[in-house]
């Protein structure tokens, strides 16, 4: 994915981008220190500069559109989302000129901020589509999410079947333990990975933190020597072998969540912030023209 | 209260596990703080006593079935289901020491872990819905309610005076210092008048009424300046703030080729590209040139270029040395005693540019008394007006000879010998009247033609035998204002004093002390300037305008010229013409 997203046809739209950057570069520098105003916007390399940035974003975030027409002849994705990236990155320039960096509280300034966070969340969405999608798989080891849940299910049915042999103790840790994992759940919790289970202890009270399983199997292992009965401490290995395995499938699944969400959730400001940035822009453009 | 949930976590209803709580309220759901943790449920349920041994169930952020029913609160009796999430809770009979019980079954399906939202599409907004709901805020706050007040001025009104968006919004930058008042500053309508209209003429003009166009526009052709928008070159809004452009293309652009710019035939400019030797033209003086004999047709301002060293001269008629005004050993302050300075004479004016002109009364007199009678060493005559100084003489003179008592008090006494003044007689044999005006005639002489008048002046001698015909005093005009088409600022220059109260630093450009001719012209030429501020060297430039107005008097007024100025006419009906 990395040579054939950044070096696309020897690296065809970086040269561009350069390209754009030097011709950008210089126009700018054609309005220092004449005329009837200081280098920004309202030049005519200003307004040069600015349409080339607006024509670039509607380009920019027609990859969406490029990405869903499969039968488009307009090049390939790889070589617009090359181009998406390097030309993207060169809007960054390119807009800073038109504006010669003169910011305030108003939408201009609210375009360019917007276009700024649409541009560095796409550089952070450059670095997962190149660095995560091996890292899921390697985490995955080959296999499908539904296929570990699934062998999460079987776990839990024989959790279940065995618990309901064992004495009310056993069988009220062992059945609370599974009822209170937590995989999953809001955006945040998702992508921290963070074990929000918990586990119903001996006695009453409250239930208490159960993260990575490690209270239900410590105590597993603590009641092993001191079963009465050959039939209790099998039972009790066989339950310790059940929840270690379940321990290793949820750490998996739980990291897989993360990574799966990593991969998507720069789109949540990439994609969104792109419609207000273009709506931005508009009113940008035509609030210059209403106070012309 | 306290509550007693039966688990049945068997197959079927053999086996149950009691756990007793304790508390107002008995909650069930997945959050952390549930006191019965049920995994993978939305919400909560809430248990609370609704009073009289009556029981209630409040769901929070979820619903529930009971009995079938979809509700969201609920009295409970016993016997009754309630079901949510996979659970099933039936209120049973609660059992001594309890005030409320129920049998909670899990569904074979909730069994094991209940996986929340693995994916962010589940949890987080859509990107369609994010998009949309930026859309929508971004266009009510950026584009919707500022435009509704360019329309609607109690809008505006409203919009500005609160937290409310308003058009300051579309503001591209900071306004200068002066346009940062009342009515301008926030009142974007001040200026821009009408919608995706340019800002026109007559915003600018409705304050700035006194300014000038650059040239007489009946003598030049009017469109080529009025064709240009006041904004064409003063650009608000920047940073950093530049409304006046001091680029040369703002005066290159026309003045660097002035073939196009004919006035009766002949090009009344010359080429000028840049302040340097080579790119400017000489200066020329304002030089003042009496018109007719004795300036009997006032006076007139030549302005004269000096060509190939060529030294120019002022006709000031006056008879005045600087070399021995400032000559320690010739002249002395009658006050001090010390050396004149040039402050002595010369203060500078508010503009810093000009100076008050130098009077005979304030600067001449105190040394050049115009006492004229050596028996009445106070009377002077006055001073400017040469009919009214011969009058003088001879009124006085017929009165002295006339009156017997001052006839006879002149003849008695003896006056001081006065060096330069000439000994009037103290006795006459004739009649008053002959005696008076003989002696008068003696005096007016001596001032006209010998010593006093003809110190300063120059008076010419008619040979006429009338006494107020006889001598003619040339008038004086001492040029005020050298370089009326450029500006200088004396107080900036003052740094390259060494010693300011010395007159050092004046003498630095104007050498007086060395001049011995009133027809000396004191006020240095380009190269004194660009020694300094040429623009091919490094240091000190100066663009066009530091030194030159673009909006000049001799301009027509803008009001007058410029579209749609209230109250004015039509500029193509005007005849044009300055003020």
């Amino acid at each position: 994915m990395r040579t054939s997203l950044l070096a696309w046809e020897s690296h065809k739209y970086l040269r561009w981008a350069l390209l754009l950057g030097v011709a950008s570069i210089l126009l700018f520098g054609s309005q220092i220190g004449g005329g009837a105003q200081p280098p920004n916007g309202g030049t005519w390399q200003g307004y040069v500069l600015g349409t080339i940035g607006a024509l670039l974003i509607v380009w920019l975030s027609m990859l969406g559109v490029r990405k869903r027409r499969y039968a488009s002849n307009l090049g390939t994705v790889q070589g617009w989302t090359s181009a998406h990236v390097y030309l993207g990155g060169m809007l960054l320039l390119v807009a800073t000129l038109h504006c010669a960096a003169q910011f305030g509280w108003n939408v201009h300034t609210l375009a360019y901020v917007l276009m700024c966070i649409v541009i560095v969340s796409g550089f952070y969405g450059l670095y997962a589509y190149m660095h995560l999608p091996s890292r899921v798989a390697e985490n995955n080891g080959g296999r499908a999410r539904e296929a570990w849940l699934a062998e999460l299910a079987e776990l839990d049915s024989a959790i279940h079947d065995l618990a309901e042999g064992s004495d009310a103790e056993l069988q009220g840790i062992a059945i609370s333990a599974l009822d209170m994992t937590r995989l999953g759940g809001s955006s945040r919790q998702q992508l921290s990975a963070r074990d929000y289970s918990l586990v119903q202890l001996p006695g009453g009270g409250r239930p208490v933190a159960n993260p990575e399983q490690a209270v239900v199997i410590e105590h597993l292992s603590r009641r092993i020597p001191n079963a009465q009965k050959t039939s209790e401490a099998e039972l009790l290995n066989e339950l310790l072998a059940l929840f270690g395995r379940r321990q290793v499938i949820l750490h998996l699944l739980r990291r897989d969540i993360r990574l799966q969400g990593l991969l998507k959730v720069w789109l949540l400001l990439h994609i969104p912030l792109t419609v207000a940035l273009i709506v931005a822009l508009l009113i940008h453009i035509i609030s210059v023209f209403i106070y012309w | 209260m306290h509550f007693l949930i039966r688990k049945q976590t068997g197959r079927g209803d053999r086996e149950a596990l009691d756990t007793e709580y304790q508390g107002d309220a008995l909650t069930l759901g997945a959050a952390d703080d549930a006191m019965v943790q049920l995994a993978g449920m939305q919400g909560q349920l809430r248990i609370e006593s609704a009073g009289a041994n009556k029981t209630r169930v409040v769901a929070k952020k979820t619903a529930f079935e009971l009995n079938g029913e979809r509700v969201s609160r609920a009295e409970l009796n016993v016997g009754d289901v309630l079901s949510s999430a996979g659970y099933s809770l039936t209120v049973i009979t609660a059992p001594a020491g309890f005030d409320f019980a129920m049998e909670l079954l899990v569904s074979a399906d909730a069994r094991g872990v209940q996986p929340g939202a693995m994916t962010l599409a589940e949890t987080a907004w859509s990107n369609r819905k994010l998009g949309w709901t930026l859309a929508v805020v971004i266009l009510a706050a950026f584009l919707l309610l500022p435009l509704a007040g360019v329309f609607q001025a109690d809008i505006a009104a409203l919009t500005r005076q609160t937290a409310l968006p308003d058009d300051s919004l579309w503001s591209s930058g900071p306004l200068t210092a002066a346009h940062q008042t009342s009515g301008i500053a926030a009142d974007c309508q001040a200026c821009h008048q009408q919608p995706f209209a340019m800002v026109k003429d007559t915003a600018c003009l409705d304050c700035h009424r006194e300014t000038h166009e650059h040239v007489d526009v009946s003598l030049f052709e009017a469109h080529a300046f009025t064709g240009e928008r006041c904004a064409s070159c003063h650009r608000e809004h920047n940073e950093p703030a530049q409304l006046v452009r001091r680029d040369n293309a703002l005066c290159s652009d026309c003045h660097a080729d002035p073939e196009p710019w004919t006035l009766d035939g002949r090009t009344p400019m010359q080429a000028v590209s840049a302040f340097t030797e080579q790119a400017h033209p000489t200066f020329r003086l304002a030089l003042l040139t009496p018109q007719g004999p004795g300036a009997a047709h006032g006076w007139q301002t030549e302005r004269v270029r000096a060509v190939d060293g060529e030294v120019l001269q002022e006709q000031s008629n006056l008879k005045f040395t600087h070399a021995v005004h400032l000559d320690p050993d010739k002249v002395q302050l009658e006050s001090s005693g010390e050396a004149l300075q040039c402050d002595s004479c010369h203060t500078a004016r508010d503009d810093g540019e000009h100076f008050e002109p130098v009077t005979m009364d304030n600067h001449c007199r105190s040394c050049h008394t115009l006492n004229f009678d050596v028996f009445e060493p106070d009377l002077e005559l006055p001073h400017g007006d040469q009919r009214a100084a011969v009058v003088a003489m001879e009124a006085h003179f017929i009165r002295e000879f006339t009156d017997p008592d001052l006839r006879r008090e002149r003849a008695a006494s003896k006056p001081r010998r006065v060096p330069g003044k000439r000994e009037s007689a103290a006795s006459c044999a004739g009649s008053g009247l002959d005696c008076g005006r003989a002696e008068a005639l003696k005096e007016a002489q001596y001032q006209f033609a010998e010593t006093g008048c003809v110190t300063c002046h120059v008076v010419e001698d008619t040979g006429l035998s009338d006494i107020n015909d006889r001598w003619f005093v040339q008038p004086v005009r001492v040029t005020d204002d050298w370089y009326p088409f450029s500006r200088f600022d004396h107080a900036s220059h003052r740094s390259l004093a060494l010693d300011e109260s010395s007159g050092e630093v004046c003498e630095s450009c104007h050498q007086a002390s060395l001049s011995e001719q009133s027809s000396d012209v004191l006020i240095p030429g380009q190269d004194n300037c660009l020694s300094c501020h040429s623009q091919d060297k490094g240091f000190s430039q100066v663009d066009c305008v530091s030194c030159h107005v673009f909006h000049h008097e001799g301009g027509t007024r803008s009001v007058l010229v410029r579209e749609n100025v209230p109250g004015h006419a039509d500029p193509s009906t005007m005849g044009g013409g300055g003020e």
